[in-house]
Formats: structure tokens, sequence, C-alpha cells
């Protein structure tokens, strides 16, 4: 019984084989012509699956086999473009030819778009990457995604590139809740929570100006997944060992009117989420215009150390950031925007430099520090846009905040001069920088059309700093050093406070196409400043000082741009009217400013650069007018005073060719020519007892003529996986100062070659050996100084790769002028779950205790010793949520 | 005129190629990789993935400014190609019009506004997987895909991780025109056994480079995807 039903089971599969052939013609239903490349086409019903096709010939004919199962009904098709698809049932015993007409109609087919998930995608202006599409599940933060992005560059001190140019500020969701200082969020974010990062050139803060200003700002855009979108999700990355300690943290929060975020961080391994080098600027505005096509003549060359083991120098620290930023939208037209920063750092260290001066008195001093300082920091921002139209919007933007420096140094020089040997302590001194600004911005935008624009802004800006000295003797070395009339041990202490008040007005018209852009900016700057000094005790009594400035500007500001397929040619010209008044006398001068550049592509991979720019930047402590304090050595000699220019005319002509992709080389050289008034202006405004500092070399009416060029990371393939990755900095000067030349020469060469392992196993091999040299001759006055020297890097990295478990071990060692360090690190990663892992990070493994830096520019040369971070070994847990 | 969407995925990662058109009449068709689109699509990419290779997809270079052309006749069976040798060289091939072997699938889905039927077959060491439409009863395809009885809406090359997806038809022509002729635009010409001689010893020469220049993690080597291999099969 079982074998029978078995066989009735087994019939219809024996039949299922059963080939068919059919043979037919295919004709026009009408004049009976036959019809050629028809196509005819055997199908299963009901789910109409073609199982077999046959193409008609010149005569019509055609012949279909196909396999017939026999438990299934079959429909035959004849189809072609231009006439109506015949579609009958298919005889199972069709053996005689069948002829098919058909009727004439051609197909007329509509849009049909079927949208592609492509994780790159370049929609004008903004680059759009898929974040998931980058992840393996080893990374630990944003950062390390962005690597693996095309076009995406991560500098070693976190700063984005996208297509070579940096990366001004992220934003997340269009927001700006992150900022410039985005190094914080893209070491700490977790990339598991974001959906795209997108890459936005030619980025326009107010939107209304999108499109049709000329800006070369390029953003990331961070944008969250949807189903991430809660009232709380983020993660923490915490790590401990000996006597150190190094964590972060990130929150978001979305609801459907807040949107926040906020970072938390803490550590004392030498990591510096955020730097406050920039704290004790002078109140004195800058009028220093910015201009990426300026050339530097002068290479300055400082001695390379090795960057594979990320040692930061004399960062011995104890820095705690927080940030916390959110968006408010209480109605549709209106968002809120606050940012809100606090810092506190705590950084010790002991240096010491050595200086060589080549000026007109040459000389050599030596400079040993002791230093212990306390940055901190707090800073609020809000912002308010306010559309009043879809053509109109208003914009408030206001700023408070405070920095405080608190420095406590002793400090040792030693100076030889022609004569004399003379050594000079200075006794422990305490300084304070704090700093309080205030900034308010009111901004009106009102768009005429798609390519016309008007913007009124108003801005209101004060600045405050308060700099406390209490020491020993006067610190200003050009003071102890040349005038040598002070007696030393001395107590010394004083009190300055300045006060800088800003008031700007600005009108702007903008006129923007794809190629063609046009702004014409009027403007009005007032500017009033006060300083007030205090002695407090010191050897020389001064007395106290009160001095007061102030200066007005009113400028006009053409701006433009052409745009063609092969060339782009722009440009600027800036008409200034300044006026400076102190203690009741005045002046007024008429500087211009102006840039023309033109590019031209010769390919896809390079391009000539012609660029003129004239610059006229106040001397900023000419403002003073004819307080002796002010008024530049050489000025003086030659008579004059007051309100005095830096103006500099620049001619170049550059050739850049860069092929990343293949090559991986950038070509870069420039000829250039520059004339200015004074090339050293040595401009810091400084309230010692008798204010007379000036500046030393600064010398007027120079004209420099110069080559540079740069060839960065050609690779040349020497043999299978190894190769010789090369970089050659050339630059040559000058220069031509009062009737006499100085000159300087460069050539720094770099060869590093580099063997990478691909043996099919988780464990491979790196080992790197490089090779630099750096020389520089600088010849001034009767002078020839030359400097030579080179330094020689081998790494050797092992490296275990598994899918929850990394592991690495490098063992490197440096020669820089007979002097030999030599650095053990390791690390080992384990991914427990999608959201937990544990990684063990130890560096510096033989406690190299400090390294040896030597700097040269043309007028200085200097060699350091820094403390380097001491052996550490942390633990760390990461968790997400 | 039909418009393609080419991607190429490297190592998961997919990267738009750009569109690319597909312009037919009764005798014959061309297939255009057009020059502007190459140049918009910046440079070639190299892609490090984190473990021991590298991937670098091969983006032909148009920045001569004519375009890539595909040329096939229906009735003398001939496919002239504009392309370019692994040295960047401009050429004209000329081949003739493949007989692909396809195997029917069963297996059906819609996309857009077509249903759609599976079919494989291998031409050149390449694995394609595509998805045809008898909605649509021209036997074309994107690159040199034909021979199905309805239009390819999409296609795979399992070798080169390239896909073309049907992006736009339009048919009859209405909002581009094309000239269908073959790509003599002054290349020196080939038979296809002459390009393939001088391609094998250009494609080594360039294995041999990357395997040099690739600047990517330790452990790494390079692997270049070439749509169609070189030793006839």
């Amino acid at each position: 019984m079982r074998l029978i039903l078995f066989l009735i089971a087994l019939q219809p599969c024996l039949c299922a084989f059963a080939q068919t052939a059919l043979r037919g013609q295919v004709v026009a239903a009408t004049t009976r012509q036959p019809i050629e490349s028809a196509y005819v086409t055997a199908g299963i019903l009901p789910d109409s699956v073609v199982v077999a096709f046959a193409r008609t010939g010149a005569a019509g004919e055609f012949t279909l086999s196909y396999g017939r199962d026999a438990g299934k009904s079959y429909y035959l098709s004849i189809s072609h473009i231009s006439y109506r698809t015949v579609v009958q049932p298919l005889p199972a015993d069709a053996k005689n030819p069948i002829d098919i007409g058909m009727e004439s109609g051609s197909l007329v087919l509509n849009e049909v778009q079927v949208t592609a998930r492509i994780p790159v995608r370049e929609q004008g202006d903004s680059t759009r990457y898929k974040v998931d599409a980058f992840r393996n599940g080893s990374e630990q933060t944003l950062e390390e995604v962005l690597k693996k992005m095309p076009n995406v560059r991560v500098e070693e001190n976190g700063d984005i590139f996208f297509k070579n140019k940096r990366i001004e500020k992220v934003l997340l969701d269009g927001d700006n809740l992150i900022g410039n200082a985005y190094q914080l969020a893209t070491r700490s974010i977790n990339p598991a929570v974001l959906n795209e990062v997108q890459a936005i050139e030619r980025y326009s803060d107010n939107k209304l100006l999108r499109g049709v200003e000329e800006s070369n700002q390029t953003v990331l855009n961070l944008t969250v997944k949807g189903d991430r979108k809660k009232l709380l999700f983020g993660s923490i990355d915490a790590g401990g060992g000996p006597q150190r300690y190094n964590g972060s943290g990130n929150l978001f929060s979305y609801t459907k009117r807040i949107k926040a975020f906020a970072v938390l961080s803490a550590n004392n391994t030498g990591i510096r989420r955020l730097d406050l080098s920039d704290a004790q600027a002078s109140v004195l505005p800058d009028d220093r215009p910015s201009s990426e096509q300026l050339v530097r003549p002068f290479t300055q060359t400082a001695q390379p150390f090795v960057r594979n083991l990320n040692l930061p120098l004399e960062n011995l620290n104890n820095e705690r950031v927080g940030t916390l930023n959110m968006t408010y939208n209480p109605v549709k037209k209106l968002k809120i925007t606050a940012n809100l920063s606090l810092m506190q750092d705590r950084v010790q260290a002991g240096r010491f430099q050595s200086y060589r001066l080549i000026g007109d008195v040459p000389l050599t001093y030596q400079q040993a520090d002791t230093l212990r300082q306390r940055p901190a920091l707090a800073h609020l921002r809000v912002q308010a846009d306010y559309d009043l139209s879809a053509e109109t919007a208003l914009l408030y933007r206001g700023t408070v905040g405070t920095k405080t420096i608190d420095l406590a140094q002793t400090t040792q020089f030693t100076t030889a001069r022609v004569d004399t040997t003379d050594t000079r302590t200075v006794f422990p001194q305490q300084f304070t920088n704090q700093l309080q600004d205030s900034r308010h911005v009111l901004e009106l935008t009102h768009k005429l059309n798609a390519t016309n624009v008007f913007v009124l802004s108003a801005q209101v800006t004060r600045t405050q700093l308060t700099e406390r000295y209490d020491a020993r003797l006067n610190p200003v070395f050009a003071q102890t050093l040349f005038a040598d009339s002070m007696a030393s041990n001395r107590p010394f202490g004083q009190v300055v406070a300045q006060d800088n008040q800003l008031y700007v007005g600005q009108a702007r018209w903008l006129y923007g196409t794809k190629t063609r852009k046009f702004e014409q900016q009027v403007g009005y700057h007032h500017n009033h400043f006060g300083a007030d000094l205090t002695q407090q005790n010191g050897p020389v009594s001064i007395g106290n000082s009160v001095l007061t400035l102030t200066r007005q500007t009113l400028y006009s500001r053409t701006s433009g741009k052409l745009i063609w397929p092969l060339f782009e040619l722009w440009g600027y010209t800036q008409l200034n009217h300044v006026s400076a008044e102190t203690d009741g006398e005045r002046e007024t001068r008429n500087p211009v400013q102006a840039n023309l550049t033109g590019s031209y592509k010769l390919g896809r991979l390079s391009r000539v650069i012609l660029a003129y720019e004239h610059q006229a930047a106040v001397i900023s402590n000419s403002y003073l007018l004819n307080r002796a304090v002010v008024t530049d050595f050489r000025s003086a000699q030659r008579g004059q005073s007051g309100l005095l220019f830096d103006t500099r005319d620049q001619l170049s002509l550059s050739y850049l060719f860069t092929d990343i992709a293949l090559r991986r080389m950038t070509f870069f050289v420039t000829a250039f020519t520059v004339r200015s008034n004074t090339l050293w202006n040595f401009a810091d405004l400084r309230f010692t007892p008798d204010f007379s500092i000036s500046s030393l070399i600064n010398t007027p009416n120079v004209q420099t003529n110069g080559l540079s060029s740069t060839l960065e990371k050609l690779v040349y393939p020497l043999s299978g996986n190894i190769r010789l990755l090369i970089n050659v900095t050339q630059s040559q000067a000058r220069q031509v100062v009062n009737g006499q030349e100085r000159s300087t020469v460069s050539l720094m060469p770099s060869i590093t070659a580099k063997y990478i392992s691909v043996f099919e196993s988780p464990l491979n091999m790196e080992v790197v050996a490089t090779y630099r040299q750096t020389n520089l001759t600088a010849t001034q006055i009767d002078q020839q100084f030359k400097q030579r020297f080179t330094a020689f890097t081998a790494y050797t990295t092992f490296f275990y790769r598994k899918k929850t478990w990394q592991a690495g071990l490098t063992a490197e060692l440096s020669r820089i002028q007979q002097n030999d360090y030599f650095f053990l690190k390791a690390n080992v990663n384990h991914q427990f779950t999608p959201r937990l892992s544990a990684r063990l990070e130890a560096q510096n493994l033989l406690n190299q205790t400090s390294y040896r830096q030597l700097t040269i520019t043309p007028t200085v040369v200097s060699a350091g010793v820094f403390p380097l971070l001491p052996r550490m070994t942390l633990l760390y847990a990461q968790y997400s949520f | 005129m039909f418009s393609y969407q080419k991607s190429v995925a490297i190592m998961g990662t997919v990267i738009d190629a750009g569109t690319e058109d597909l312009f037919y009449n009764d005798m014959a068709s061309v297939y255009v990789q057009y020059a502007k689109k190459a140049q918009a699509n910046s440079e070639p990419e190299t892609i490090v993935k984190g473990d021991t290779r590298i991937t670098v997809n091969r983006v032909d270079e148009t920045d001569d400014g004519k375009d890539f052309i595909i040329y096939q006749n229906y009735n003398t069976k001939a496919l002239i190609n504009r392309t370019a040798f692994s040295n960047s060289k401009r050429c004209v091939v000329q081949d003739t019009i493949p007989t692909f072997n396809w195997k029917l699938e069963s297996d059906k889905k819609r996309i857009g506004l077509y249903d759609c039927q599976k079919a494989t077959m291998t031409f050149r060491c390449a694995n394609y997987t595509v998805w045809f439409t008898t909605a649509i009863p021209l036997s074309i395809g994107p690159a040199k895909l034909s021979g199905l009885p309805g239009l390819i809406v999409e296609a795979y090359n399992e070798r080169a991780d390239m896909t073309y997806k049907l992006l736009i038809v339009n048919y009859p022509t209405s909002t581009k025109t094309y000239k269908i002729a073959p790509p003599y635009l002054g290349d020196p010409v080939y038979s296809y056994e002459a390009y393939r001689k001088i391609e094998v010893v250009e494609q080594d020469k360039m294995m041999k480079f990357l395997s040099g220049s690739a600047d990517a993690l330790p452990g790494t080597k390079p692997v270049v995807n070439f749509p169609e291999c070189l030793d006839g099969k």
C-alpha cells in the first residue's frame, strides 16, 4: 500500500520534465507581414512566471522549447514594442505550427523612478554619508567612523577636513549644538545613534543667504536616527589606572519642542579637549584680514618629533570640561539656541629653553621655567531666530563669557653678550589674567528675490581684561637684557585694567547665482579703548597711568566672484577712512585693501593660481599716537609716529597638483614677491614700569622675492608591500632691507619606508622607518647662520584582530641629534555586547621623561627641553544606552 | 531613453557612480557613461576597511570630455565599445553582441511600476543577477546586458559588486536625444582579442603599483574589481 501511494505521488514529478517545442509565426494582423524581433514567452499562471522565451526571426518564425508540468496551466505571450501584446492559453498538445497576428499600437512609457538607497550621495553642496554603512562595530567614537569616510580626513588634533578643507563647525540635526570646538563631541559621541553625516560646502549661517552668499565655510551636520530620538540616550566611556583617569559621557534628549545635547569629560592623562591658549589675548582688535592666498616667505623649521605615540608635550593636566546645549521651538517661527560651556584645568610643567637671537644685536640667553597654570572658563551663548515672513528674518546672538588664567612661574635667565655673561633669577611670580567679554548682535535679513538679499546688522561688544602681576623682578627680558637699569630682587606688583567697547553698524547687499557672486558692504566701527595702570610697588616708581583711545572707521567693501567651467576669478576692494584720537590728538588715514585672484583648471588634478593682495593693517599699538610707549623703534628713527599701518603687497603665482586617490601626492609650488613697510612689528602692548618696549627688528621698506615648493606624500612602490613615502619642502627668499640683503634658504626632505604584512591570519605587523633632514641657512647683515639636523625614527607594530578581540603592541626608536628615545605602548579591546565593551591601554611603558625640541626662525634659534607624559595604564569600560 | 543609476559596493559601502543612459531604436542602441557625470563624481575612491583587505574601485576617468559608449547594432551583431585601458588611455574595441545563456528563475518582485522576474547568467567570469519586466518588451538593459524578453530593470554584477537600477523610462524619448552611432571619436581601434592582450599587461602593472601604493592599514592588500575578466571564459 505504501508503495502504491509513493508511485501516485511520484507521477506528477515524472511528467514535470516533459519537454515541449512550439513552432509558429508572428505576423501583423492587418497586413500579414511577418514581425521580426517579437518575443514569444511561455509562462505559468497564476504568477505569470516566464519559463521560456524565443525571439522571432526575419520571417516572424520562432521555436519555443520549454519543460511542461501537466499540473500547471500555461499561457503564451507575444510582445513587441510596436504592437499590442497578445496573451493566449498555451495548449498542451500544440504539435502544429501556430500563427499569431498582432495589432499595431506603439508603447509609450511614462517615467518610472526607482530610488536607490545609497550610503554616499551628493546633492548640490551637500554630501551625505550613511553612518551605519561605515561601521563594523569596533568604533568607539564618531571620529573613528569619520576617518573611514571617503573625502574625510581627521588630523591628530581632532580637526576634521572634507575635500582637504577644514570643517569649521559641527551641527546636530541642523542646530548649532556642538559648535566650533567640536573635538570634545566628535571624540565622545557614540556613532550608533547617528543616521547620517552630512558635509555641507559653501554653508551660510543665515539660511536666507544660502546660494546667494559666496561662502567658503564647510560644516558637518549630524543627524540622529529617528528611533533613537527619545527623552534620554547617550553613552559613557570611563577609564582608570594608577594615579590616572579619563572619562567622558554624552547625553542627548529629544522632545517635540526641545532638543538638548550635553558632554561631560574629565582626565589627567594629557588630553586637552578644550584649548585656552588664546586666553591671554589683548583686548585690542586685530584688523588684519585673513587670506588663504598669503605666502609666508620664511619657513620656520621645527625639529620634527614622532607623532606615532601621540605624546603631548608639557601636558600634565587635570582637565574637567562640560557643555550643555539646547534648542527650544516655542512656536514654528521662533527658535532659541543656548550653549553653556564650563571648563577648568590645572597644568604643571617645567621646561628649559635656550635662545639665540640673530637680529641687529646678536645675543644668546637661556631661560628655565617652572610653571603652574590654572585656566578656567565659563561661556554662555544665546541665539534667537525669528522669521517675520518667508523672506524676512530677524536674528539675535548674544554671548557672555569669562576666562581666567592663573599662572605661577619661576624663571632663571642667563645671558651672554659679546663682552659679558650675566645670570638673573626671577623669583616666584604670580600672574592672573581675567577676561570678561559680552557681545550682542542684531541682524535683519530680507530676501528680495532668488538672487538678491539685503542684510542690516548692529553689534555691541565689550571686553574687559584685568591683569594682576606680582614678582620680585621685571620679567620682560628685553628690559632686563638691554636696558640693564633695574635693580634685582626688588618686589614689584601692578594691576592693569583694560576696557574695550566696540559698536558696529553694517549694511550688505548680496547678489548671487551659481556662476556670479557680488557683495557690497558699507559699515561703521566705533571703538573706545581705555587702560588704567596701577603700580602697587616696584624698584622704580612710575605712578599710575590712564590711557584712552577712540577710533572710528568707515569702510566700503566690494567683493565678487565669477565662475566658468575652467576658470574662476574672485577678489575684493575695501576703502577705509580711519580716525583715531587720544588725549586730544587726532589723526586720520585712508588705507585701501584689495585682492584679486584667478584660478585656472589645467586638468582634473591640477590648477594654476595667480593672486595679488594688498593689505593694510593698523599696527595695533600705534593707535595710541604719539605716546612714547607706542612708537616703534624704526618708525621713530624715521620721524614717523601716530596711526601707522602695516602695508604689504604680494604677487604670487602658484601651481597645484593633487592626486589623493592613486598617487596620494600633492605638489604645490609658489613664486612670490612681497613688499612691506614693516616686516616684523613687535606690536605687543605691555604695561611694564616705563612703557619702553619697542621692536628690535622692525625694518621698514622690505622687499622679498622667493620661491617655495612642497611635495607631499609621494608614494613610490619599491616592491610588493614595501613602499616609500617622500615629502620635500623647499623655500628660498631674498630680502632687501634698507639696502642690505638678507636671505634664507631651507630644504626639508623626509623619506619613509613602510612595510605592511598581508598574512591570512588575525596577526599582522607593520614596520616603518623615517629619515628626516632639516637644512636652513639664514644670511643677515654680515652674519651667516646655518643649521642642519637629522632625525631618524623606526617603529614596529604587531596587531591582532578578531571579531570581538583586538590587540596591538608598538615599539619605537628615535634618534634625534645624538639623543635616543625608546617607547613601548600596548592596547587590548574586547566587545562583550553591541552596547558594552572594555579595553586596556598602556603607553610610555619605558617611562621616558623629557624631550628636546629645536626651533629655528630667521631671527631666533631656540632649543627647549620639555617633559613627556609618564608611564600610564588605564582600563576602560564603554556603555551606550 | 532609459536611465540607470550605477552604484558600486566596496566592502559593504555603496558608492553612487552616477547616472548612465541607454538610447534605443529598432536597429541599434547606445549606452552612455557621460564624461561630465564622471567628473562630478570627483576622485576615484579608495576605501579602507578595518580588516585585512583594501578594495580599490576602478572608476573610469572620462576627463577628456568625451563619453564612454557601448554601441550595439542588432542587424550586424556588432558591439563597439569606447573604453579605456587600465593606464587610462582611451580606445575603441570591436566586439560582437554576446549570446547570453540566461537562466530564468521563478522569483518575482515589484520594482516601481513593474512586475519583474529574476534571471541569472555568467559572462566573462562575472555572475549576473537581473530583474526584467515583460511589460516593456525590449530586449535591452544596462551596459552590455540584453537578450531577455523584456527590459532589465535592475542588474547586479557580483564580480564587481556593481548594481544598475533603472531610474527613468522615457520611450520614445521626449526629453533627451543622443546620436545612435558607433563611437569612433578618434581613439585607436582594436579588436577585442588585441584589446585583451594589451589590457592583461596593463592590469598586471596596475596591480603591482597598487600593492605598493595603497596607503592602507597594516595587513591590507589591494583587490581590483573589474566587471569582466580577460581570460575569455
